[in-house]
């Protein structure tokens, strides 16, 4: 086996593995959540600390645990294609990817066996101030857990960066500083699909550093060594890591959506240095703008309230920048309506109607109506899922397609799975919006009064798009299957 | 060994965990069926609420004009004079794209009367009868009581203070219209102003999750405006 064969069979086989673990986190994830939405309907009953329980595994298993992995696994795959060099060190990804599952298993025992429930954003002092709900060692569990998956996230997100320096590239070029000048004569060094995943990678680095400051004084309350933590404070510094965090996997989309389209149309993406200018805007704010989701704690400064939501208005630069030059390259050039190029294109879609929900989130006179109401349940379900997943799908077939050496087991299930999540997640998505227009209150075990209606219309949408989702499990694993057979 | 099967033992052990817990969370939460909710509804729009409905299903409509229009005229090589009209437009799209947002900023930080309080509602040095809201899990109490009553056209000062966790004050009215909500802090009393524009009873609910009897904070009809 040649030296490139064998660092690309080594990145598909690490990839494979976050790959394969963050659907299965996937998989349960998406049953709770439909179980939950059931429930809110009556026609399922939970008590309400099991409720809550599974509310707080659903918002981690989903987003931080199988959004990451998957996001990572994939990460590797196009690292290495871009690169067409190996990864800096597999140890430290086979590392980065047991110290999560540790997190992971710590989550489960506290949920599921201790009954914590604080939710995946465990504002301060909840955790501590359950009414009874759970006990101290469940918080204990907790933290340490979410401390595993922090240094987890800290090993992977080293680990980009020291892999994109391994095959030659500067760092600061990779996060958009040469676009800053005019484009060099045989274009600019640096990939631009390398762009936003050093730009996530710096971003999240800078993120999880004070939020481990506040997780071990979590840990040190939890042991009663510390008592009086600011619940101002720590609701700051905890959005100061939370905000970053959704761009751990918003980012690498946007970079999975630039290699697919080169791939797809088997040209360079257009408009390359307004991307790059337009990612270098992200790295100076990305991690400045965590405080737009304070604007309802009305004690925080003036100032900062109005900062965050001229910052938050400049971070729609690269998701522009980024929507233009997909749309634009797939326009201009020859591609092939396959299963990734559709989930691409719909993903697309999601994205600038997910954009333009947050746009409302951003804007304080508008924020104080729709703030901790469903309306933010539904944007960022349309962001995770109907932007994020599907373009996670879109570059998966690339993935299996390669690993396995086969074509897909069933193009036509993939083709149904796609359309039942699509149109079922858009369907209950807008229920939400409009019941947060309405003013239902979000993280609620009932619905709010007079909106039962919406609840109960959300089902088929929430059960077409479960059905969708695990049709996709399918022909995903059937494909492994066949190509490992074709071995 | 391949990476793939060296973790399998790791999947399935945590699979197991996690299945053995959420059995051990169903019967130990008295998972059962019930007989449903009521599927009830109400059109609680007032002007703020009628423009985000328009804002989101307008965009909804136009991305789906945008989906038959793209998937038509996509899929073919399109010719050299195309090619630069779309390069060339983009620094004009990204000029046009931040004039906007940068109008919108000013446009939504400074003339927000015709939409709501705005900036307003952090000016805590309003002039006005103070209402002392002390909120616990799970329940308000105003003055010290469950119930109050207070008058039209009064600006009241609600000074907001938590007991034990971050719980959310939202003032609803009777057709159960969001009017205004702010967070309540543990250590930071927070003073929130409203002068009530019409007599009738009005209810407030918790906005922030603050354990598993959040859902039952909701206060109806507890204050009463005259």
């Amino acid at each position: 086996m040649t030296e490139k064969k064998q660092h690309l069979e080594e990145a598909k086989e690490l990839s494979m593995g976050y790959f394969l673990t963050g659907m299965v986190i996937l998989l349960i994830a998406t049953l709770l959540g439909f179980l939950k939405r059931l429930s809110q309907t009556g026609i399922i009953e939970f008590r309400a600390t099991s409720w809550y329980t599974l509310m707080t595994l659903h918002g981690m298993a989903a987003f931080v645990g199988g959004g990451v992995f998957l996001c990572m696994g994939l990460t590797w795959y196009v690292l290495v294609n871009v690169l067409d060099k190996p990864l800096h060190s597999t140890k430290l990804v086979k590392l980065g990817y047991y110290i999560f599952m540790t997190g992971v298993a710590l989550i489960v025992i506290a949920t599921l066996f201790g009954n914590y429930a604080a939710s995946w954003v465990f504002l301060h002092p909840l955790s501590f101030e359950a009414a009874g709900a759970w006990d101290n060692w469940a918080v204990i569990v907790w933290v340490l857990g979410v401390i595993c998956a922090g240094v987890a996230i800290l090993i992977v997100e080293f680990e980009v960066l020291l892999t994109i320096k391994s095959a030659g590239y500067s760092i600061i070029n990779a996060v958009g500083v040469e676009a800053l000048a005019p484009e060099p004569e045989g274009g600019y060094k640096t990939p631009v699909v390398l762009v936003p995943f050093a730009v996530n990678a710096v971003g999240m680095i800078i993120a999880t550093i004070p939020f481990a400051g506040l997780l071990i004084a979590f840990l040190l309350q939890g042991f009663g060594l510390v008592s009086n933590i600011d619940a101002l404070l720590a609701k700051n510094i905890l959005w100061w890591f939370g905000h970053p965090v959704v761009y751990a996997l918003l980012f690498p989309s946007a970079g999975f959506g630039y290699y697919m389209v080169e791939r797809l149309t088997g040209g360079k993406i257009i408009g390359e240095r307004l991307t790059k200018i337009a990612w270098f805007v992200a790295v100076a704010v990305q991690n400045i703008i965590g405080s737009h989701h304070v604007y309802q704690d009305l004690v925080n400064p003036l100032p900062v309230h109005v900062s965050q939501q001229i910052l938050t208005y400049a971070i729609t630069i690269p998701s522009l920048a980024s929507l233009y030059v997909i749309i634009g390259t797939l326009y201009l050039r020859k591609f092939e309506w396959d299963i990734s190029a559709k989930f691409l294109f719909l993903s697309i879609l999601g994205w600038i109607l997910a954009g333009l929900s947050g746009v409302v989130n951003a804007t304080i006179f508008w924020n104080v109506y729709i703030h901790n109401t469903l309306w933010i349940v539904a944007h960022f379900h349309a962001m995770a899922i109907l932007n994020i997943m599907m373009m996670l799908a879109a570059i998966s077939y690339f993935l299996i397609r390669d690993y396995t050496g086969t074509e897909l087991y069933n193009e036509k299930l993939a083709r149904i799975g796609m359309w039942h999540i699509y149109i079922g997640v858009m369907g209950f998505v807008h229920m939400w919006f409009i019941q947060g227009i309405m003013g239902g209150i979000r993280r609620s075990m009932t619905s709010t009064p007079n909106l039962g209606l919406y609840t109960w219309l959300s089902i088929p949408f929430a059960l077409a798009a479960l059905i969708g989702f695990w049709l996709s499990v399918f022909v995903i694993l059937k494909t492994i299957q066949n190509g490992k057979q074709n071995e | 060994m391949a990476f793939t099967k060296e973790i399998k033992p790791v999947i399935l052990g945590t699979l197991v965990v996690g299945v053995i817990g959420l059995v051990v969370n169903l019967v130990r939460g008295d998972f059962g069926f019930g007989s449903g909710i009521k599927a009830d509804h109400a059109w609680n729009f007032d002007l703020p609420r009628a423009f985000l409905f328009i804002w989101e299903f307008f965009w909804l409509a136009a991305v789906i004009v945008f989906f038959f229009k793209f998937t038509k005229n996509a899929t073919s090589e399109k010719d050299e004079k195309t090619f630069e009209k779309i390069e060339g437009f983009e620094p004009k799209f990204f000029k046009i794209m931040i004039s906007i947002l940068v109008f919108a900023g000013i446009l939504t930080l400074l003339v927000p009367a015709f939409f709501g309080p705005g900036l307003s509602q952090y000016n805590t040095d309003n002039e006005g009868i103070v209402v002392n809201v002390v909120a616990s899990q799970y329940t308000f109490t105003f003055n010290g009581s469950t119930t109050i009553e207070l008058q039209v056209g009064v600006n009241y000062i609600f000074n907001l203070t938590t007991t034990d966790t971050t719980h959310g004050f939202g003032l609803y009215d009777t057709n159960g219209i969001l009017l205004i909500q702010a967070q309540i802090v543990p250590g930071h009393p927070t003073n929130l102003s409203y002068t009530f524009e019409e007599t009738g009873l009005y209810s407030v609910y918790c906005m922030e999750y603050c354990s598993a009897g959040h859902h039952a904070m909701r206060m109806n009809d507890v204050i009463t405006v005259v």
